[in-house]
């Protein structure tokens, strides 16, 4: 009810709009679809959540969002960010727009960061390559943002280089190397996924903080159900290269309309489930080149119909509350179980059958 | 030979010694010249009963995984001792040596690394059985049913590495440690590189094998909803030192240490936005180098609650409970 509330009463504005997006690379083997007809919007000062597994296809959606695909790679459909279509762009409007527009950070903060130059010159480069500073004012910029994201002691931080940090601290160099250029959209791919958990915790809080304060919007890419519930008020969930599932993040949990998410939740061990059978989901993701026809997550999936073999779109589900659309035929009439039940977190009971005893 | 095993499976009585026992283990890493060796483990004691897992939780830098390979003898302790049904495995006369070290086996993170790519899948999980003299068919036909029974069928068997998933690769490296039909094995980040729906099977795989065999084992992870997931017990590891022990259900559910307070509260919980009551406490600061470790506690430097008392005195690891240590000066007062 308050949830409904709260979506209606802030104008949203969109800032990233993906129509139709479709991705094919070439291959030894001729060309394969690794994206097909992905759309999903990010609002202005908001936080979506892309959540899929190894070969769905989400990493490759934040590349193609920041203009760095592979050379061997074919786009079509739309990617308007401001209203202005990024595909249309030239390499140079794509370069002015990395860092100001949109900026990216990554798994690995070792693979973004350039080993033989410090902390404070990649930072001030970002700013320099962008705006007409002098470099003392970039010095003091770079100090104030490693500061912003807490980096203790940032004056001295700024001539370290990156081997002198610890993993968590060069996350945050990262992370402050994609802010200083004030981007509105910061693609946050596995941001925490190699650093310890208690790590993880800060750096979840210090992008919930700095999206907020800044009015950033983030986009986090993620195989953790968990971190993007941490985060992300918006989630949209990928499969084999398709959006089979997009809602708000509450309404995801409470009732995912996709077999393949509700799955994926209850495949995951959480502190309560004591060695009971985890749900898992049989076979693996399909290999682009070996799609089956119609529904993607088809030869997996329990609730499969013979008419699961026929194209399906994203869709609308039926029933009040916010926007929920989902790839199924049968998302209307499947009841699915989410991560709540009776208004409390669901526990063992609430599982879904078991089926085909694992292995 | 197979029968053994599952003779004795579950049915040791409480008063037994325990499978494995570590008692006081030290492993110190040596730097290079003047710099402070790495106290990697400083002084861990744990024990493991039959049929049972015990989970060692830890971040970067606890030891869990020094551990993991002290007990398998791939690493020389400073000191402290390793016991194998009583035994120290790594002294003893020479075939004794053998048998104990064939009946500890281990499965690692990266299941792609740990197989030789040349082999066939068959071969690679035959290959442990070279040792006890067993005739080639006989080989080749208990290799088929390990496999068989870890999910992967004829289709598999003649297949090389690269020709299988990493959740099909970790299955073959687990058949294969069954092979020598061992008592334990040290699961070290076993499930962590996999997808979470492979992740699923293997740890399902996982409780089948322990529940039909009395295997033990000792499973080592960061994660602790995995952990807590397969364990009976659980130690808690920071920086080379256990924090606090104990039944998985009362360490999750009522944490005695600060540190293990921290971590489960620092776990990304999939609940929606109105069942988010607290607010997560974070942890400040980063995790100590263990060349280095603070004085004292050694969570000290990151733990809300420190006092004085805490940087001079290391705690002791104290009994709370029958069955349930905590390393804490003030555990009762949190």
């Amino acid at each position: 009810m308050s949830e409904l509330a709260s979506e209606s009463s802030t104008p949203s504005e969109t800032l990233l709009d993906v129509r139709n997006l479709s991705l094919y690379l070439d291959t030894p083997d001729g060309e394969v679809q690794i994206l097909d007809d992905v759309s999903f919007t990010v609002e202005r000062s908001t936080t979506v959540g892309m959540i899929g597994e190894s070969g769905s296809g989400k990493s490759m959606t934040a590349l193609a969002v920041l203009g760095l695909l592979p050379p061997r790679a074919r786009v079509t459909g739309e990617i308007r960010f401001r209203g202005t279509d990024l595909l249309a762009m030239s390499r140079a409007e794509l370069a002015r727009l990395r860092g100001t527009g949109i900026s990216m950070i990554f798994q690995e903060p070792m693979t973004a960061l350039d080993p033989v130059f410090t902390i404070g010159q990649q930072i001030s480069q970002v700013l320099r390559s962008h705006r007409r500073v002098s470099r003392r004012e970039a010095r003091e910029k770079t100090i104030e943002m490693l500061d912003a994201v807490g980096i203790p002691d940032p004056a001295r931080r700024c001539g370290e280089y990156p081997h002198q940090l610890s993993g968590g601290m060069r996350q945050r160099a990262m992370i402050a190397m994609a802010l200083i250029g004030e981007p509105e959209l910061l693609i946050a791919d596995e941001p925490t996924t190699a650093v310890d958990i208690t790590i993880q915790a800060q750096l979840l809080d210090l992008l919930e903080t700095l999206g907020r304060e800044r009015g950033t919007s983030i986009m986090l890419i993620s195989h953790d159900i968990g971190v993007v519930a941490e985060l992300c008020r918006r989630v949209v969930v990928l499969y084999a290269g398709q959006v089979v599932e997009a809602t708000t993040t509450d309404a995801l949990l409470e009732r995912p309309g996709h077999p393949y998410t509700s799955g994926l939740m209850w495949a995951v061990p959480r502190l309560g489930t004591r060695r009971q059978r985890l749900h898992a989901i049989r076979g693996r993701v399909p290999q682009p080149d070996q799609l089956p026809t119609g529904c993607r997550f088809r030869p997996r999936c329990d609730f499969a119909v013979p008419g699961c073999a026929q194209p399906i779109a994203l869709a609308a589900v039926g029933g009040e509350g916010p926007e929920h659309d989902v790839r199924c035929r049968r998302a209307d009439e499947l009841d699915l179980p989410g991560l709540v039940h009776d208004g409390a977190e669901a526990d063992a009971e609430n599982a879904p059958a078991v089926q085909g005893s694992g292995p | 030979m197979t029968t053994v095993s599952t003779a004795k499976a579950g049915t040791a009585p409480k008063q037994s010694p325990p499978l494995l026992e570590v008692d006081d283990l030290v492993v110190h890493f040596e730097g290079r010249r003047r710099q402070q060796p790495v106290r990697a483990v400083d002084g861990v004691s744990l024990t493991i009963d039959r049929a049972e897992t015990l989970g060692l939780i830890g971040e970067s830098g606890s030891g869990k995984s020094t551990i993991g390979r002290a007990v398998l003898g791939l690493l020389r302790p400073k000191a402290g001792a390793v016991r194998f049904e009583g035994e120290d495995p790594w002294t003893g006369p020479g075939r004794r040596r053998r048998e104990l070290r064939r009946r500890m086996q281990v499965v690692f993170q990266d299941p792609h690394e740990a197989l030789d790519p040349r082999m066939t899948v068959e071969q690679s999980v035959a290959e442990p059985l070279l040792m006890t003299g067993v005739r080639r068919p006989e080989r080749l036909g208990r290799a088929a049913e390990l496999l068989e029974r870890v999910g992967l069928g004829d289709a598999h068997r003649h297949r090389r590495p690269h020709e299988l998933s990493g959740g099909q690769k970790q299955r073959v490296n687990i058949a294969r440690a069954l092979a020598s039909d061992p008592d334990l094995i040290v699961c070290d980040e076993s499930v962590s590189a996999l997808d979470v729906s492979i992740q699923a099977e293997i740890l399902n795989l996982l409780v089948d094998l322990q529940d039909e065999r009395g295997l033990s084992y000792l499973f080592i992870s960061h994660d602790i909803s995995v952990v807590a997931h397969l364990s009976h017990r659980v130690s808690v590891l920071y920086l080379g030192m256990v924090m606090e022990s104990g039944p998985v259900g009362a360490v999750v559910d009522r944490p005695a240490h600060p540190y293990t307070r921290a971590l489960l509260a620092a776990q990304p919980r999939a609940l929606p936005s109105y069942l988010r009551t607290e607010r997560r406490e974070v942890l400040r600061g980063d995790i100590p180098s263990p060349a280095a470790p603070p004085s004292g506690c050694r969570f000290r430097t990151r733990c809300p609650f420190a006092r004085d008392r805490c940087a001079q005195e290391i705690p002791a690891v104290r009994e709370l409970e029958p069955g349930r240590t905590v390393a804490c000066h003030f555990a009762e007062q949190l």
